[in-house]
């Protein structure tokens, strides 16, 4: 066999093992021996023909393994000891963690390597906090909680370093709630991941009961059992991720009250409103005392609020935090998009200067914002809590 | 339990039951007859052919059979078959295909093409 052959069977090898486990363990062999016989027989018809043929491989087999997944990730519940649909929210879970690590990873190295101020000491910090990412997911195939704990101490890592200045303090992320918010994902992912190994490695506690197997939740919560140590990860993971998420969100509406609310706060007497007109009545209300901190004071009372009320009620409690830490998530990226898709079209309908012709699809986006940070955990209350309880 | 077919099969899917009618094959022999049946235009590649073997096998439409040992490598490799499910599924494709033709054909000579 020649070398070639010899490096399309250890690609295609490499993406054989993107496939799910149940899948691999059932045409894993027989795909890798067909493999070796299309890429024998294409051999023989020259390099072009060994080329194309590998390469149709090499993607057939990348484009199945996420085929695979998402088949798995779809699949109805059938029922069992742990569901099917319990076992592929895992899988979902699991793939949800690896996608944001990988994410925020690639955006963390963009970010710094564009960044024109990047001194020796932040590529290496980033290159250190790449390893560590890296090693975390490729340890996380085989120990996903010891790789789940990496990434996630890879984030806390990175918010320590962002807040003694040792990092990127040129990216003005070194202040708490920024370093919060920049290293959450990777806390996120990796609490993520450790959940998902403890969920699979976890000994069932006891047997399951008939309706907890068809609604794919396990009894212990509801029985009254002693919690795992695994759900006290998870629980206190969740409670370190919320806390984190509000303390993004603080300044982050404070800061969009300045911006959107009160678009002539920069500037002075002659380019603002005449008084007694509502756009200057409006920008004096959010420019200073209780004005500047309501919206704020409603976000996080909105978030808090319908936590707490979410908690009084039965339930998986530990889950409901992770709820509204990701319904905190979704207020920051909608609004975000929203101001990075709108603000730069504004121009291009001769909409200059400052004033609320500018800032409106920024309110607009952070009304809506607001409405799903209390809609969405709701609804996903909802759908995972049984009717009957 | 057999699935429900959902008609019009895709041309993949369709292609392997075609070449399982005559009988059992193993893997490497669909992803051949597959490609000379289709006068080379339908060309599954590994994967793609065993997603569609892993669809077919939990629809009930073809069965897998004891290994086969004369491979290259001399590890195991498992044969095909199509079920009577898969065979009715491929029929009721066979009729909506036929009657569809039927029906083009009739609409082609009315309007004199």
């Amino acid at each position: 066999m020649s070398g070639n052959q010899a490096l399309l069977r250890w690609l295609s090898r490499a993406l054989l093992s993107l496939y799910p486990k149940s899948f691999r363990a059932e045409f894993g062999e027989e795909m890798a021996e067909v493999f070796t016989q299309a890429i024998q027989t294409a051999a023989r018809g020259g390099w072009r023909s060994l080329a194309g043929t590998g390469l149709r491989e090499l993607g057939g087999l990348a484009a199945g393994a996420c085929r695979e997944h998402l088949a798995a990730a779809l699949r109805r519940p059938i029922g069992g000891t742990m569901s099917i649909s319990q076992e592929h929210k895992i899988a979902r879970a699991r793939w949800m963690a690896r996608g944001l690590a990988l994410f925020a990873g690639a955006w963390w190295i963009v970010v710094v390597l564009l960044n024109e101020d990047t001194r020796p000491e932040h590529a290496i910090g980033t290159a250190v906090l790449g390893i560590l990412i890296t090693a975390g997911l490729a340890l996380g195939r085989r120990r996903e909680r010891l790789g789940g704990l990496l990434i996630a101490g890879a984030g806390l890592a990175l918010f320590v370093a962002l807040n003694v200045n040792i990092f990127v303090e040129t990216l003005f992320w070194s202040r708490i709630p920024l370093a919060a918010l920049a290293s959450m994902p990777f806390v996120i992912a990796g609490a993520l991941l450790y959940a998902c190994g403890a969920a699979t490695a976890a000994p069932p506690a006891g047997p399951a009961q008939p309706d907890d197997r068809a609604t794919g939740e396990r009894s212990r919560g509801q029985t009254g059992g002693r919690p795992q140590r695994s759900e006290i990860v998870f629980a206190v993971a969740g409670v370190i991720t919320l806390l984190l998420t509000w303390s993004g969100l603080v300044p982050f509406t404070m800061a969009m009250t300045e911006g959107l609310l009160v678009p002539w706060d920069t500037f002075g007497e002659p380019i603002r409103p005449p008084r007694g007109t509502w756009q200057r009545s409006l920008n004096d209300f959010f420019e200073s005392g209780v004005g500047s901190f309501l919206p704020t004071a409603t976000v996080l009372l909105a978030s808090a609020g319908g936590l707490l009320a979410q908690l009084r009620a039965p339930g998986q409690r530990a889950m409901a935090v992770w709820v509204w830490a990701g319904a905190n998530l979704a207020f920051f990226g909608l609004v975000l998009t929203a101001m990075l898709l709108l603000d730069p079209l504004a121009p291009l309908f001769g909409l200059e200067g400052p004033g609320y012709h500018r800032t409106w699809p920024g309110i607009v986006a952070m009304l809506v914002g607001l409405a799903t940070l209390v809609v969405l955990p709701r609804w996903s209350h909802r759908a995972t809590v049984p009717p009957n309880r | 339990m057999d699935q429900e077919p959902e008609l019009p099969l895709t041309e993949a899917t369709l292609c392997i039951l075609i070449s399982l009618l005559p009988g059992p094959r193993h893997g490497y022999a669909i992803m051949q007859d597959v490609r000379a049946l289709s006068g080379g235009r339908v060309m599954l590649s590994t994967g793609t052919l065993y997603g569609a073997l892993k669809r077919l096998l939990e629809a009930g439409w073809i069965a897998r059979d004891a290994s086969d040992p004369d491979t290259p490598s001399g590890r195991a490799q498992k044969h095909y078959r199509l079920t009577e499910g898969g065979r009715r599924v491929f029929n009721a494709e066979l009729a909506r295909m036929q009657e569809l033709l039927k029906i083009a054909r009739t609409r082609a000579a009315e309007g004199g093409a």
